[in-house]
This record gives C-alpha cells, sequence and structure tokens, in this order.
C-alpha cells in the first residue's frame, strides 16, 4: 500500500537530494581536497618546528619516542606469545615423557618379575637333572 | 517517565545546557551500557584483549572468532539482550572468542596493516587452535573485521577452519561515497597520518554521519515521537551509544588501508600483499559465507558480493538480509534471521571443520 508522503518525509528526501548532489559535486570535493591539503601541510610545518626544537635540546623528539614504544609494545607482544608457546609445548613434551617413562618403568617391572619367574621355573629343574 | 529518561545526570549539576536544550538528546549522553554476556579474558596484548564466553560446558562443535571493525567497540557483537550475537551463538554450543581492540594510544600510529594480520590476528587464531588441540576456528568479521578475517584467510588458508564475512567490501570502486572522498584526488592519507598521528574518531564519525545526512535526523525524531516507550529508547540509547563510541584509528594501519584498497582497489585486482604473502581470494580454500545486507550504504552490496565469486572454496555460499550496516546486527526483525542463518550453515558442516 502506498502512504501519501508526509512534510517529514518531503523534507527529508530534500535534505537527501541536497547532500546528494553536493558530495558528489567536482568542485566541492576538489575545493575540500585541497583545503584539507593545506591544513595538512601546515600541521606537519608546526610538528616539524616542534621536532627541531627537541633535536636543539637534544631530545627525543615526539615520533621518535612513539616509534619506539611502538616497537617495545611489538617485540613484547611476540616475545610472550612465543614465550608462552614455548612453556606449553615444553610442559605438553614433559607429560609425554613422564607417560614414557611410567611405561617403560611399568615394563621393566614386568620384565623383572618374569625374569624372577623364569629363574624359579629353571631351579627345579636343575634339582631333577641332579636327582637322574 | 521511562526509567532511561529518569536517570538524573548529577546532583552537583546545577545547570545543563544540554539538559535544557534537548532532554532527550541528553539522556542518551548519560547513558551507560550494561554488558550483555559473561566473558573471560583468553590473551592480552598491547590494548587488545581477547573475550571467550563462559560457556557451561566444553563444546565438541567449531571454535568461533569473531572479529569487529578496528574503528568501533567490540560490543556490537554483544550489544544487548536481544540482539547479541556472542550469546546467541554460545547458547547454542559454540565456544565464542571476542576481539576487543582497545583504544590505540599515540603510538600506535606506527602499526601498519600488515602488521595488523600478521600480528595480533595470527597469534589469537594460533593460541585458540592451541586451546582446542589443533582445531581451527571459524572467523567471523563485521565489517572491517570482515576484511581482515578474508585477508587472513587467503594468507594463511591452512590455519581457518571457515570464514564468515559480514558486509565486508571487496570491489572498493563501488564502494559509493566512500570511494569518491578518499580518492587520490582529494585525499592524501599519508599527509593526514604525517599530520595528525592517529585518525581522530570524530573525523569517521562524521564520515559515516554524513552518508545519509537525513538518516541522522530522522532517527532522532523517531526517537522523539516514541519516547514513552522504554523498551524503544533502552534500544534506541544503546545502538546510539556504540555508534558514537568510536575510537581513534591507527594512523598507519588507516593510510594503507585507504591507500591499498580505496585507492588501489588491490583486494579485488588480486594485488595485495602482506609481507611476503600474497592476499589473493582465490587461495581461500575453506567454506566460505558472504553475508549481505541489502540497504547498506556504508558497504553497498555491489562492493561485498565479490567474496563470494573470488574466493577459491568449493563450499561458498551467499545470503543477502534486509536491512542497513548496522541494522543487520541491531534489528529486532533481522537479527534472529542472521543467527539462525549462521547456526545452521555451521551446523551443516560440522563435519568439515572438525576433520
Amino acid at each position: 500500500m502506498n502512504r501519501t508522503p508526509s512534510r517529514d518525509d518531503q523534507f527529508d528526501k530534500l535534505i537527501s537530494t541536497f547532500f546528494d548532489r553536493l558530495w558528489a559535486n567536482p568542485f566541492y570535493l576538489n575545493m575540500m581536497g585541497s583545503n584539507l591539503k593545506n591544513m595538512f601541510a601546515v600541521r606537519q610545518q608546526l610538528n616539524k618546528q616542534l621536532e627541531e626544537l627537541w633535536s636543539l635540546l637534544q631530545l627525543p623528539n615526539q615520533q621518535m619516542q612513539q616509534r619506539m614504544m611502538h616497537l617495545l609494545n611489538t617485540l613484547t607482544s611476540e616475545w610472550r606469545f612465543e614465550q608462552e608457546e614455548m612453556n606449553e609445548r615444553l610442559s605438553a613434551m614433559e607429560n609425554e615423557l613422564a607417560e614414557i617413562k611410567s611405561l617403560l618403568h611399568a615394563q621393566n617391572a614386568e620384565q623383572t618379575k618374569a625374569q624372577g619367574h623364569a629363574k624359579q621355573d629353571v631351579k627345579p629343574a636343575k634339582k631333577e637333572s641332579s636327582n637322574a | 517517565m521511562p526509567e532511561v529518561l529518569n536517570e538524573t545526570p548529577d546532583a552537583l549539576a546545577v545547570f545543563d545546557p544540554l539538559e535544557w536544550a534537548s532532554p532527550l538528546y541528553a539522556a542518551q549522553e548519560r547513558y551507560t551500557r550494561k554488558p550483555i554476556t559473561p566473558m573471560h579474558a583468553v590473551y592480552t596484548e598491547n590494548k587488545l584483549t581477547l573475550w571467550k564466553t563462559n560457556s557451561p560446558k566444553t563444546s565438541t562443535k567449531v571454535p568461533l572468532l569473531l572479529i569487529p571493525a578496528l574503528i568501533n567497540r567490540h560490543y556490537i557483537l554483544d550489544l544487548s539482550e536481544t540482539n547479541s550475537l556472542c550469546k546467541e551463538l554460545s547458547e547454542k554450543g559454540y565456544e565464542v572468542y571476542l576481539v576487543d581492540w582497545g583504544t590505540p594510544g599515540a603510538e600506535d600510529r606506527w602499526q601498519t596493516f600488515a602488521e595488523v594480520i600478521q600480528g595480533p590476528i595470527d597469534r589469537m587464531v594460533r593460541k585458540i587452535t592451541r586451546l582446542h588441540k589443533g582445531q581451527a576456528p571459524v572467523l567471523f568479521g563485521y565489517c572491517l573485521g570482515g576484511i581482515l578475517s578474508m585477508i587472513y584467510s587467503s594468507c594463511f588458508p591452512e590455519r581457518v577452519a571457515g570464514l564468515i564475512a559480514m558486509t565486508a567490501p571487496v570491489d572498493f570502486s563501488k564502494a559509493g561515497y566512500m570511494a569518491l572522498w578518499t580518492d587520490k584526488k582529494h585525499l592524501d592519507p599519508q599527509g593526514l597520518v604525517a599530520a595528525m598521528g592517529n585518525v581522530p574518531p570524530e573525523l569517521i564519525q562524521n564520515g559515516f554521519v554524513s552518508l545519509k545526512p537525513a538518516q541522522f535526523l530522522k532517527k532522532w525524531r523517531s526517537a522523539w515521537q516514541k519516547q514513552d516507550s522504554a523498551a524503544f529508547l533502552d534500544a534506541f540509547f544503546t545502538v546510539e551509544t556504540w555508534v558514537n563510541d568510536n575510537i581513534p584509528f591507527p594512523g598507519n594501519t588507516w593510510a594503507e588501508y585507504i591507500q591499498w584498497l580505496y585507492q588501489e582497489n588491490r583486494l579485488y585486482h588480486d594485488e595485495l600483499w602482506i609481507g611476503a604473502h600474497h592476499a589473493s581470494l582465490s587461495k581461500i580454500s575453506c567454506p566460505v559465507l558472504s553475508i549481505l545486507a541489502e540497504s547498506d550504504h556504508i558497504v553497498p552490496p555491489e562492493s561485498a558480493q565479490p567474496l563470494h565469486d573470488m574466493a577459491g572454496a568449493k563450499d561458498k555460499t551467499l545470503l543477502t538480509l534486509p536491512g542497513g550496516h548496522v541494522g543487520i546486527i541491531a534489528s529486532g526483525k533481522i537479527f534472529p534471521q542472521l543467527v539462525e542463518s549462521v547456526d545452521s550453515w555451521l551446523d551443516k558442516r560440522a563435519d568439515v571443520f572438525t576433520r
């Protein structure tokens, strides 16, 4: 069902149409683009002046400090992760080793037990042969 | 008077011009969001935190890693009691991980786009895989998070079990006004970063509002008309709080994102390299679900659709839902459809994911 557009709808449509035309207008876009470029250039110049001031004082400037902080953050994150991963692998390997050791231990115990039984079996046979 | 409007701002504040001029707007400014899904941190680095929903028991289903955009707060994926992707998927038995990028500091302007993919995302994926004894997660990216997910999946296809990209553009030449405004002729991203460092949140926020100025008026008019409904105001304030709660975009990440993807359209032209890895969508081998929003004005459907055509996977699904970029997750009508579709897509491929 088609609804008759209200005054609000018409107002919204008007605003939309106006801005749709403005945002796509090459003259407006070029003007805003060059304004932005100029603003950035001024700000960059200001940043440069401040950096020079810091270097005059023989101190690391803001960019250097930020860069160093970022590098430290990156390295710490990588190092912590790798360390955690290595620790987990180590503990997994230790667990595996402990399992293997306990298995070997059990096997050895069984073997010595079996050998003990075998000796016991051999002894009466010797007696029998001496009797003979 | 609805409860949300009843909260007094501050006993000491004698006169608040905003309160006097627009009590509704002032109430929205005062609104504080309550956390929805109980979660705990499983991994942290720098400002980033990887949250995991408190699942009642260990799940046998594939783990999900939800990646939101870098510019917005992570709680869009855990928005409200009725619209929380984390809560819904967790209740369906998935172990859900959510990335909280945190607020970048001034030093994070040096973080590059490639570093985000090869650093935090890779580490989070490896961490989840380790927690799940070798089971790779399914990546679920929203908006810019979707772009990061698909780039990661094409660089490291063996580390991902599946990919869900929601409203994530691939062909940036069809990104509407955003493509026009970020054109090389009008915008120098490196210049902006050299001047400002991180990109201020206001700049990005104003950009989004300018895409549809009439919508801004429309939503506030609608709120004014429905201000007697507490439920409406609560939902409205929740979304508005998230929309206005933007964080600075790390400078170099933004500059490379704009230059590589918007200005040079490298992902679409198969020319994107992340370090030594060629981020070619044809290398994605896991099942892919592309979710588009029909009336999305930030990421038009035609700019997001190419993922479905270009991904190298044999199992590809394209899902188009009604609604806009935020509506897809914040709307009471569309959100249940989204959850059902995602759950059934994941469910049908359970054997493939856990193989």
